[in-house]
């Protein structure tokens, strides 16, 4: 068991026990077998590459690194350079009984990469061609582990874009994103991952390749491609991809506006999606956030929305003239395109973050979603919980995504613990307070973070006994229970 | 972690905590991973900005991580600072990266082909064979130099050995443009490799050498072509302890400067008229790491290319402060050949992406890695600022050089 000497596990600590104890070094004959497979210089099994590879970009990862507690390392990293090498990789770790674990960016802020039992960790970061870009079906073909900067990049060149914009868009691979059921910043428009995603190719546990169909819609039972939206590695490994792309946009057009509360903030965003309209951009901050991220902008206790329109010059002039019409009949106040030019420029920017928690704070982010007769309650009711908890010092939200039927709430949280030991502790009384009161409040409990390793413990107060579907599909594709062993399902903890 | 510089001391005066450093890198979600040369190409994590900085961490609590692996981890860096340009929280990697490099070059953990890099040096005095050498290949330009002058023009061993043609194009310019140059008797190393690379007391002994001859001729400017050399000279002398009480500049500040582009300007109209008008020849120009990010010299070898030159500049999408390395650092280059490689030729893929037949950049480093990159088959001419210059104002010496 990792665990820092000398004090009471950590809520992690005792996670990761709860996981077993049945690790085993691997192997030399499978080491051997690896480097056969993808050259002795992709197989890394030094202390430096494994003490890197311990780690995603979840904040208790990191406050650990900071700490200098452990992490759990994997046994091996390799690097394969195309699908039949990822294929070869699962069999030989599969017949082996050896964890599995994908790896892209390493983006991911909830675990989702953590060998927490040990294993190889598989990065896709190799395959990274676009094979395909057609513009007159706008699909792209890309491999897993491309990063969706490159992506983009690509399909600008052709005139094209793919509208997934998430904040880890220069850090995520393509796999990740389709892994972790990602959004970008501009879904309203362009839809989430799930809404771009065509045709997956994957490696199934064993090692078996299979591709789907990349076809305009089909009625030929469900839809399997979607089993590996979201699964995280546990079903299988992506190693390519299908993707809807748009040509690029001829006009964008950022506007902002100030409401008086949060609730009419929502109810202009309700009100804008029942038209049919689709602004790419549609962003509420409350108070707390406004007066942080738009000083300069917003009126103190005041609440900003800022949008942006993008695509045929017409389209976006009509958005723009019925949000105002809107906006207007909600008294709130014409900003005009600053704020929103503002945002379209530091969206990214992530200052401050690094610096807070080398200070001893505690920051993290959790999205979360609901149906509209019940957000404005989620969000009055998560952010009130969590200004409870001893610690705190701020609890904020915005909503960033918006549908027909509801939006997100974005939270994000500041705290203070009285020493570094109890800093992990703090670090989960919040978490549970703040899914305790989403589930409590109708939210369902992530929206495009997905679930990893610390999640996972309210997966089944999320789906109920609908979760047994998603565990019995598990058991029969990874029977061995061998691809990202605790992540998702939550069976521990 | 002990063994390792907890302070780094950077040009600028301020010392910084280098763990500290570490620690802010090792908190942030490795935002400027893309941008990483190394990591680009090398796609193991361990390389990325984070990576190390996860590293640095983890060597500060657990010293049994520190080994020739750990150690070459830190030499996987081309040392282009473009992480930092992009770095909200201001981490300076390169400085961090430096700190862990002088533990391995003490410990003799560093990786084999820089200790023998390292052996070279010391013996030979310069990156290509024997000083004494060189300085004979540079004999022929005697006649272009003027005993006595205030400017030493440091040509490097770099241009020196591999590219002695920008000697002649360097020194045909300040002819043209009215500087009087000299040149050192015989050109040591300036010790930068030795620097970079982490032995931190042979790059003093190279400076200190360097510094003397320099003072002993009695300069007042020292101008080369090279970014690297002008940077060493400049920048880390002091940072090593060496005075060096002289102005120092790269060749594309000095002939940028009002009187000498007047006159570059004027032998190029002069050229001009002789050959007729022709159609405004594009070209894109590549900032080298050292020159742009390092020096903050951006503005000089574009307007030079604009005005002396003639030619129409087309950006690439990575340019100024965001160009991408072409990586020509002699980390890259010794430890990591293949990526080496590999980055200049994404490079030369943004450069072919303008459209133009003529990439342009101002170091020596750059044009040996963008030149074979490009190949034969490229239709992409690679050029150094000096040549371009030359050409243009009719002052290439043609010597049969390479």
């Amino acid at each position: 068991m990792v665990m820092a000497e000398g004090t009471a596990p950590t809520e992690f600590e005792r996670l990761l026990a709860g996981l077993g104890g049945g690790r085993r070094p691997l192997e030399p004959a499978v080491a051997g077998e690896l480097e056969r497979i993808v050259g002795p210089e992709n197989v890394f099994r030094g202390a430096a590459a494994l003490t890197v590879y311990a780690r995603d970009s979840w904040p208790v990862a990191a406050l650990r690194v900071h700490h200098g507690r452990p992490l759990p390392r994997p046994d091996a990293v390799v690097l394969p350079r195309d699908t039949a090498e990822v294929a070869d990789v699962v069999r030989v770790l599969y017949e082996a009984e050896v964890p599995i674990i994908p790896y892209g960016g390493g983006s991911g802020v909830l675990g989702a990469t953590l060998a927490v039992t040990g294993g190889v960790i598989v990065d896709l970061k190799r395959l990274d061609r676009v094979l395909d870009i057609n513009d007159e079906g706008l699909t792209v073909t890309a491999e897993a582990g491309i990063l969706a900067v490159d992506l983009e990049k690509a399909l600008d060149r052709a005139g094209l874009t793919m509208g997934h914009f998430p904040q880890s868009f220069d850090v995520a691979t393509l796999g990740g994103l389709i892994s972790t059921r990602s959004s970008g910043q501009f879904s309203t428009k362009y839809g989430n991952i799930e809404d771009m995603l065509l045709a997956v190719e994957a490696v199934l546990p064993g090692g078996r390749v299979i591709r789907t169909k990349a076809t305009a819609r089909a009625s030929t039972g469900p839809d399997i491609k979607n089993l590996f939206l979201g699964a995280e590695g546990t079903l299988g490994i992506v190693t390519e991809a299908v993707c809807r792309v748009h040509p690029r946009p001829e006009k964008r057009e950022p506007r902002a506006y100030e409401v008086d509360d949060f609730g009419v903030g929502l109810d202009v965003i309700r009100r804008v999606m029942r038209t049919g309209l689709r602004p790419a951009v549609i962003r509420l901050y409350d108070p707390l956030e406004s007066a942080h991220s738009f000083r300069s902008h917003v009126s103190q206790g005041r609440c900003i929305l800022v949008f942006v329109f993008e695509g045929l010059g017409a389209l976006v002039d009509l958005e723009a003239r019925v949000v105002a019409e809107t906006c207007s009949a909600a008294g709130a106040r014409d900003l005009g395109p600053e704020p929103g030019r503002h945002w379209l420029e530091r969206r990214n920017v992530i200052s401050g973050l690094p610096e807070f928690m080398n200070q001893g704070l505690v920051v993290d982010t959790l999205e979360v979603a609901a149906t509209w007769d019940r957000v404005f309650d989620l969000h009055r009711t998560m952010v009130e919980r969590m200004r409870g908890v001893k610690g705190i010092i701020s609890a904020s939200a915005h909503s960033s995504h918006s549908y027909t039927q509801g939006t997100n709430l974005y939270i994000t949280f500041l705290a203070l613990a009285p020493d570094l030991g109890s800093a992990e502790s703090l670090y989960y009384r919040i978490w549970e307070t703040a899914m305790e009161a989403c589930l409590e409040a109708g939210g369902t409990i992530g929206h495009h973070h997905g679930i990893g390793l610390h999640r996972a413990r309210w997966m089944p107060a999320e789906h109920g006994e609908a979760l047994e579907v998603l565990r019995r599909l598990r058991r029969a594709l990874d029977p061995k229970g061998l691809m990202n062993p605790g992540k998702l399902f939550g069976e521990v903890g | 972690m002990s063994g390792t510089r907890t302070e780094g001391g950077r040009a600028d005066g301020k010392s910084f905590d280098l763990a500290a450093q570490g620690r802010i890198c090792s908190l942030c979600p490795n935002m400027c991973r893309f941008l990483c040369p190394v990591a680009a190409v090398r796609k193991v994590e361990t390389v990325t900005p984070r990576g190390k900085a996860t590293l640095v961490g983890g060597l500060g609590r657990d010293e049994t991580l520190w080994s020739e692996e750990a150690a070459g981890v830190f030499y996987n860096c081309a040392t282009c600072k473009i992480c930092l340009e992009w770095c909200p929280s201001g981490v300076d990697l390169v400085e961090v990266t430096r700190g862990l490099r002088e533990r391995a070059a003490l410990d003799g953990s560093a990786p084999g082909p820089v200790k023998a890099l390292r052996e070279r040096l010391v013996a030979d005095r310069s990156l290509y064979g024997q000083a004494s050498e060189l300085a004979r290949s540079l004999r022929r330009y005697r006649e272009m130099l003027t005993p006595g002058a205030k400017v030493l023009y440091f040509a490097g061993c770099s241009t020196a050995a591999l590219h002695p043609g920008l000697v002649g194009a360097a020194l045909r310019l300040f002819e043209t443009a009215g500087v009087k140059a000299a040149m050192l008797e015989s050109e040591p190393c300036c010790g930068l490799p030795l620097d970079l690379l982490g032995y931190r007391e042979d790059a003093a002994t190279f400076a200190a050498g360097l510094a003397s001859a320099v003072r002993e001729g009695g300069f007042e400017t020292v101008v080369s072509g090279c970014p690297m050399c002008t940077y060493v000279l400049k920048e880390r002398y002091p940072a090593l302890g060496v005075s060096l009480e002289v102005e120092v500049r790269h060749l594309a500040e000095v002939l940028a400067g009002p009187v000498p582009a007047a006159a570059l300007r004027g032998a190029a109209r002069i050229r001009e008229a002789g050959d007729g008008p022709g159609a405004r020849r594009r070209a894109t120009y590549h900032d080298p790491c050292y020159l742009g990010r390092y020096q903050g010299v951006y503005d000089a070898p574009r307007s030079l290319l604009a005005d002396v030159a003639g030619l129409g500049l087309v950006e690439m999408d990575g340019s100024g402060g965001l160009a991408a390395c072409c990586g020509g650092a002699a980390t890259t280059v010794t430890v990591v050949p293949d990526a080496a490689t590999a980055i200049a030729g994404r490079r030369l893929d943004e450069a072919a992406r303008t459209g133009v037949d003529l990439l342009v950049t101002a170091c020596p480093h750059c044009l040996d890695m963008l030149r074979p990159a490009a190949g034969k088959a490229s239709r992409l001419r690679v050029a150094d600022l000096a040549e371009v210059l030359a050409e243009r104002v009719g002052a290439f010496p043609g010597r049969g050089d390479r």
